[in-house]
């Protein structure tokens, strides 16, 4: 609360201010401000500087594209002077950016290759392993439903020892789980989950995508103990926290087959997270257990108004579930059909029409 | 078990050692806890078999620095030779279960033999005399040394059943054996123990924990003593606080005292809750305690009931640390309400102070929302305000979302009166938009920049039809930028345009901008997804005819002045605006003054 507005604060107050705010929105305004002063003065350090807590920042409060956009201009500006910036952080951010690339259908397939290829030259140029290029290559053939490449691509990865640009032992822990469920395999997603579930496995976005990605297996499997202590475990870690857009869906669509009230509630607490969020995939992971939820709560009939965001296109139409089903039913599968046209496949379709139609 | 005399570790004693030094305890000061401990452990065993036990703990220094010696003593249950090996010799396994007394958590709560290790941290050697309270126990020595050799003798002499560890300071370590240094220490550790520490050292001898305050039971008495619980704070967390609050979970087993810091923090401030597990400090720097809204407190918390981690500084995250953690934040939130109702004032100067965390907490929690919103300060462009001042002044309140967003409607909404609130600071927006839930009288309006057309007056008929062809040109020179131009009359007079930018139009701002400075590829690829933006992104400059030189520029032939007036002006609207400018743009800028320059010399001439 110090920005007068009629006084223009320094480049050096705002990276200040900045600093003392948590990762958001609130925080990437005051960045971008920044960022306008350093441009207007041509300063590329500081430009260099606020970009960098740019991505730091968008990359894990929702913000894909804003990162993608700063990381952008980072990568130019190491072309051109490569001394002058810190190479590791660069390199690293690289894989941030990378694994968002392919939840924009916008983004085609041909510059996804492309993407990967530059990451590798970079990666190799600087003795770095192939590992984590395998690694990313897999997780984004499972993104794309290519199932032959991810399970090439994970022998590739596994095959190959750690080095410096590998991601946490947590964070690849979570791929495994996700791999088995991608693979059809709900059990063996549980049994690679096991060090997260029991607490020896964790870092700053772990167990947090975990817990969320058991949840529809576990109501498969049946687990009905193990889900209830999931969902009530992970949704603590992700509350309130826009880079968790994805795993609200997860919760919406497990609550939404177990206690609709407890889902119109997670769904009523998120939803001003999600709803102009900037990641289609994640928007759309919503929006499908969004539209699911509502489905069922107009089939009840049970009268409730929503608190929906003011921001909200239907916002005076709180009642209404089946508008709304609707409205979050077309966002979710306009977006599928770009993301498989793109793909060249259908798994998001029938992904979306399965949290949907709960039935 | 017993003929051998000397036996070895299982373990290699000097790396065991540093994994504790290095990796599980914060600091070597925290032997004295394990002592502490162990002490307190052996008393609380003893008196379950004579009830009428009073328990006492001495400690003594011997010296001072380097050469000086430390001995603390207790009068409690003492150790078998069976029993040392157990403790001793299975380092990593629980004491508990393999005695009867001692198998019950609440009365064995140290694991005695990791404790008494940690005092190599600060001893090269330890010496430890006991005797068993068990009839016909003999007198023990154990010697124990950092390579991991120990020794055991019975002794000859007549001791009193209770333990006696005699430690010697190890080079560096002098600052933990000063008199100073072991008093300070004992009192944070040991304030709240139940059995009297006396610590004798040169030239003086005191009772470490004399009095234990009373509100150990009772934290709700804090109310009426304030002074004295605001004194033990100041004691204990060694900071000056003027406000405090009383903290207990309902069972009873959870009490504390959250001190209000006297100073605001940042959201992200390291939390420092200092905790008393079963009497005794554990934790200096808790974080995980209390909810995260709650970083205006420091708090004393005492508790029987979680669960510490294995370095005994933090606790498991677990249901009922959950449940112990809502259940504080509860205490908190009731005090504030109940000063919302009784002591107003009071309530507001801890508002003025930690907005951030009030306006955190009330994000969260609607009954909280509903009692404190008046008080809660918000910056609009009637000042910085009061929620509850600025609907006594208009029960229809603007905010935008963004900062960026006010500040391009600030300016124009001030000269005209209108009150919009700036939601661009963490909660603020999220805040606003609930009033209505709880102020079903008050309306509430998202603005976007380019809303304040609103606040625009459209021209007239007439007036349509004479600046209908300027307009059109107007609109032609601008197409460039990706900016159409409006005319309309609106205060202040004294501005001649005004810049609107929708955030779509910001953001291709700036992705158009980056794919200048990044690589082909980024380049290509911002170009694929900027697409979604190219609808919604548009800028309009807003003319005023109210202004006399826009009057006078519209209202004459302008002709070729038009271009260059109009492409200053818009420059002139994105610098007032703090948007940076394109190249191109400074370019304009340049060349249209040195134009205007020529063109007010012909003129004069």
């Amino acid at each position: 609360m110090t920005t007068n507005t009629n006084h223009r604060p320094t480049f050096r107050e705002l990276m200040m201010e900045a600093e003392q705010l948590p990762k958001g929105e609130a925080k990437l305004a005051i960045l971008d401000e920044a960022v306008r002063l350093a441009d207007s003065a041509q300063d590329v350090m500081q430009g260099y500087q606020a970009r960098v807590q740019i991505v730091e920042t968008a990359s894990f409060s929702g913000f894909p594209l804003r990162a993608l956009v700063a990381f952008s201009w980072l990568l130019g500006q190491w072309d051109k002077h490569e001394d002058a910036f810190n190479t590791f952080h660069l390199l690293w951010y690289y894989k941030w950016v990378l694994n968002k690339a392919s939840h924009f259908p916008d983004i085609t397939m041909e510059q996804i290759e492309s993407l990967l290829a530059d990451m590798l030259e970079r990666y190799r140029a600087y003795g770095y392993s192939d590992r984590t290029y395998h690694h990313y290559r897999f997780r984004i053939a499972m993104q794309c439903g290519d199932r032959e490449q991810a399970m090439e691509h994970y022998e590739a990865w596994t095959a190959l020892e750690r080095d410096d640009l590998s991601d946490c032992k947590p964070c690849e822990q979570h791929q495994l789980v996700k791999y088995w469920a991608f693979m059809g395999d709900d059990e063996r997603a549980f049994e690679a989950a096991e060090p997260m579930i029991s607490g020896r496995m964790k870092c700053s976005e772990v167990p947090h995508f975990t817990f969320a990605a058991l949840l529809l297996p576990a109501y498969r499997l049946n687990r009905v103990d193990d889900a209830e202590v999931l969902q009530k475990k992970g949704h603590r870690l992700i509350a309130g926290n826009k880079d968790f857009v994805e795993a609200f869906g997860d919760h919406i669509a497990y609550l939404t087959r177990i206690d609709v009230k407890k889902a119109r509630d997670v769904f009523e607490r998120a939803l001003p997270l999600a709803v102009h969020h900037e990641d289609p995939f994640e928007k759309m992971m919503f929006d499908s257990s969004a539209a699911g939820l509502l489905k069922r709560m107009a089939a009840s009939g049970y009268p409730y108004k929503l608190r929906l965001p003011a921001s909200h296109p239907l916002a005076d139409q709180a009642g209404d579930f089946e508008k709304l089903a609707r409205w979050f039913e077309d966002g979710a599968t306009a977006t599928a059909a770009s993301l498989d046209r793109r793909n060249g496949n259908e798994m998001y379709a029938a992904l979306v029409r399965s949290r949907i139609d709960v039935g | 078990m017993n003929e051998p005399n000397a036996f070895r570790f299982q373990v290699n004693l000097g790396g065991m050692i540093d994994i504790l030094s290095n990796h599980l305890y914060s600091s070597p000061k925290v032997f004295l806890r394990e002592l502490l401990q162990n002490a307190t452990d052996a008393i609380t065993a003893r008196r379950k078999s004579e009830p009428g036990l009073a328990g006492e703990i001495s400690v003594e220094l011997v010296g001072e620095g380097s050469g000086s010696s430390l001995v603390l003593e207790d009068n409690g249950v003492g150790l078998t030779e069976e029993e040392i090996h157990q403790f001793l010799a299975m380092i990593g396994q629980s004491s508990k279960g393999n005695r009867d007394f001692l198998s019950q958590e609440i009365t064995f709560i140290g694991r005695f033999g990791i404790g008494l290790l940690s005092c190599f941290m600060v001893s090269d050697e330890i010496v430890m005399i006991t005797r068993s309270a068990q009839e016909g126990s003999p007198p023990l020595e154990w010697r124990g040394k950092a390579d991991g050799t120990y020794t055991i003798r019975k002794l000859e002499i007549e001791v009193a059943p209770g333990t006696k560890v005699y430690l010697r300071c190890k080079p560096g370590c002098e600052d933990y054996f000063t008199p100073g240094r072991v008093g300070e220490l004992l009192y944070h550790y040991g304030v709240m123990l139940p059995y009297p520490i006396r610590f004798q050292y040169e030239g003086g001898l005191q009772t470490v924990n004399e009095h234990i305050p009373d509100w150990l039971a009772q934290p709700d008495v804090i109310r009426t003593r304030k002074q004295e619980a605001l004194q033990f704070g100041r004691r204990l967390l060694g900071e000056t606080f003027t406000e405090c609050i009383p903290l207990q979970t309902s069972s009873g087993r959870t009490g504390g005292i959250a001190y209000i810091l006297p100073y605001t923090v940042n959201l992200n401030a390291k939390k420092t809750h200092r905790v008393y597990l079963k009497q005794m400090l554990v934790s200096e720097k808790a974080e995980n305690i209390l909810p995260d809204w709650a970083f205006f407190v420091k708090c004393l918390i005492w508790t029987d009931e979680l669960q510490p981690t294995a370095s005994r500084e933090g606790f498991y995250e677990n249901e009922r640390l959950d449940q112990v953690r809502e259940e504080l934040g509860d205490s908190i939130r009731r005090e504030l309400i109940r000063m919302s109702a009784y002591e107003p004032d009071r309530l507001q100067s801890v508002i003025r102070l930690h907005a951030h965390s009030m306006k955190a907490l009330a994000a969260e929690d609607d009954t909280f929302f509903r009692v404190i919103y008046k008080w809660l300060p918000f910056e609009s462009t009637y000042g910085q305000h009061t929620l509850g001042e600025l609907m006594e002044r208009s029960r229809k309140l603007g905010f935008t979302r963004t900062v960026d967003e006010y500040r391009q409607i600030a300016h124009i909404a001030k000269a005209q009166s209108l009150l919009i609130i700036n939601g661009g600071y963490v909660y603020d927006a999220e805040l606003i938009d609930r009033l209505p839930e709880v102020c079903p009288d008050v309306e509430v309006e998202q603005m976007a920049s380019t809303d304040v057309s609103l606040a625009f007056g459209d021209l007239s008929e007439p007036e349509r039809h004479q600046y209908y062809e300027a307009l059109r040109q107007a609109d032609a020179i601008l197409q460039r930028f990706r900016c159409r131009a409006e005319l309309k009359r609106f205060q202040p007079e004294s501005l001649p345009a005004l810049y609107l930018a929708s955030k779509e139009y910001n953001a291709m701002r700036s992705i158009e901008l980056t794919k200048q400075e990044s690589t082909p590829l980024f380049a290509s690829i911002l170009t694929n997804v900027s697409n979604r933006y190219h609808e919604a992104a548009y800028a309009t400059l807003v003319l005023n005819l109210n202004n006399p030189m826009i009057a006078r520029l519209f209202a004459a032939d302008a002709g070729a002045m038009l271009p260059t007036a109009l492409e200053m002006l818009y420059v002139n609207a994105l610098l007032m605006g703090h948007y940076p400018l394109r190249k191109e743009e400074l370019s304009l800028f340049n060349e249209g003054l040195l134009r205007l320059m020529d063109l007010g010399l012909n003129g004069n001439n």
